[in-house]
């Protein structure tokens, strides 16, 4: 078994989003939603409402980019001796604190990747969003400095490392095999999707990169505001610029704020559903994407996180929190509201226990 | 001097923010001994000694590892 790396380079991070950039704008080029090449919360909305978990029939697909991300990662770990199964941490507050990051998610209309997509397709509301992001992170710091701490993991039996990988097989095999009982949308946003394999396939290159990298989106605010550290952000510069090129060069680049596909131009709420994402993310420990990566690597912790993602993004559809392009609903509003409320207050009770 | 900080089963960014508080809380010339055991805690550390410029050392034991940074005067406190 190979030892792990001492160091991962910032050469390799920004060759991570490079690839991730340029690999998401071909992914609409080859059917994906615009401006929705990779985005890990409307993936797992999409694939919870194939489980039949929601009933919005326009977002119900197993999007198998994110198996990928998991296997991705799984294969990374493992290969390197970094698969370890391991948890313990506070798991139901992770859980809520996933639905929450979802709620603020699918009020945007996208993750913290997402919200750069859009950037690289000339979608303003991107820079509302990650001006959200930023926001969230640096309020999150301050928690931090106060004492934040979900508490320690500790190691799990190796069997329980398993299941996640286990199970992101079984939805491969849904996907590609589509049992009745899986549903998948003929119009909208579900409908669009590239071929399995080439899906499947960046995830996989793109869950191998980010595992080796440590990739997260909101980490990258985090250490800057807290270190003056860019190894982080560099990935997001990255992937904004590969997508950004690739636009131009495919025609899929749009400069506005209206009328921008999946898109809505509520500038106080797209910042407030992004601050929320970015607090929670930064309580979390990492972005959407660096919870499913985590839970490739054996992380029960952050598999509650995924569990909790996928739970809210149900929620979100069954009592119409989400965002349309007419902007949020008004249950959506009440919802960030609410969510931000429960999150600060995790963050000034969740403190270390003496140990 | 040497302080211990047992970041041990913890994970980003908590090991990060300890770091920086036994950091700020060591007088010149102590060391501060961190302990990670969770992959990517170890590479967040030293990016907290690499940003203050901090010269560290990373010794790995059966378990965890231990990453041990020397606080000398700190960039940004160098005027």
């Amino acid at each position: 078994m190979v030892r792990s790396r001492l160091f991962t380079s910032t050469t390799l991070i920004i060759l991570a989003g490079l690839v991730l950039g340029i690999f998401a704008a071909l992914l609409v080029r080859w059917d994906n939603p615009p401006n929705m090449g990779i985005c890990v919360a409307c993936f797992m909305r999409d694939t919870v409402g194939a489980l039949g978990l929601h009933k919005a029939g326009t977002l119900q697909y197993i999007r198998p980019e994110i198996i990928g991300l998991v296997l991705g990662s799984f294969v990374a770990a493992y290969v390197f001796g970094e698969f370890r199964a391991r948890g313990g941490s506070s798991p139901l507050v992770r859980f809520l604190l996933g639905a929450l990051v979802m709620v603020g998610a699918l009020v945007f209309l996208g993750c913290p990747i997402r919200a750069t997509l859009r950037l690289a397709g000339g979608d303003l509301n991107g820079i509302t969003g990650l001006g959200g992001v930023a926001v969230g992170a640096l309020a999150g710091i301050l928690f931090l400095k106060r004492g934040y701490n979900l508490g320690r993991a500790t190691k799990m039996p190796t069997a329980q490392g398993w299941i996640v990988p286990l199970v992101a097989i079984v939805l491969l095999l849904f996907v590609i095999v589509t049992p009745w009982f899986i549903l998948s949308s003929i119009k909208g946003p579900g409908s669009m999707h590239a071929a399995i394999g080439i899906s499947v396939g960046i995830g996989l290159l793109v869950g191998v990169l980010a595992q080796r990298t440590r990739m997260c989106f909101v980490g990258a605010w985090r250490d800057l505001f807290l270190l003056r550290d860019g190894y982080l952000m560099s990935a997001v510069v990255a992937t904004l610029l590969g997508a950004l090129v690739l636009n131009l060069a495919l025609g899929q680049f749009d400069l506005g704020f209206k009328g921008q596909p999946i898109s809505h131009t509520s500038h106080l709420w797209n910042f407030l559903g992004m601050a929320l994402v970015g607090l929670g993310a930064t309580f979390l420990g990492g972005c959407p994407l660096r919870q499913l990566i985590l839970s490739g690597e054996g992380d029960s912790d952050a598999a509650m996180t995924v569990l909790g993602l996928f739970t809210g993004a149900a929620f979100v559809h069954n009592f119409g929190l989400a965002s349309s392009a007419a902007g949020p609903s008004d249950a959506g509003k009440w919802a960030v509201m609410l969510g931000l409320a429960i999150t600060i207050c995790f963050g000034v009770l969740m403190r270390a226990r003496k140990s | 001097m040497q302080t211990t900080v047992n970041a041990r089963g913890l994970s980003c960014p908590i090991p990060q923010q300890m770091t920086l508080d036994a950091i700020r809380a060591a007088k010149q010339g102590d060391t501060i001994a961190v302990l990670v055991d969770e992959p990517g805690a170890r590479e967040s550390v030293i990016r907290v000694a690499k940003a203050l410029r901090l010269p560290y050392t990373l010794g790995k034991k059966s378990d965890h590892d231990e990453i041990h940074i020397s606080k000398e005067e700190l960039w940004t406190e160098k005027r």
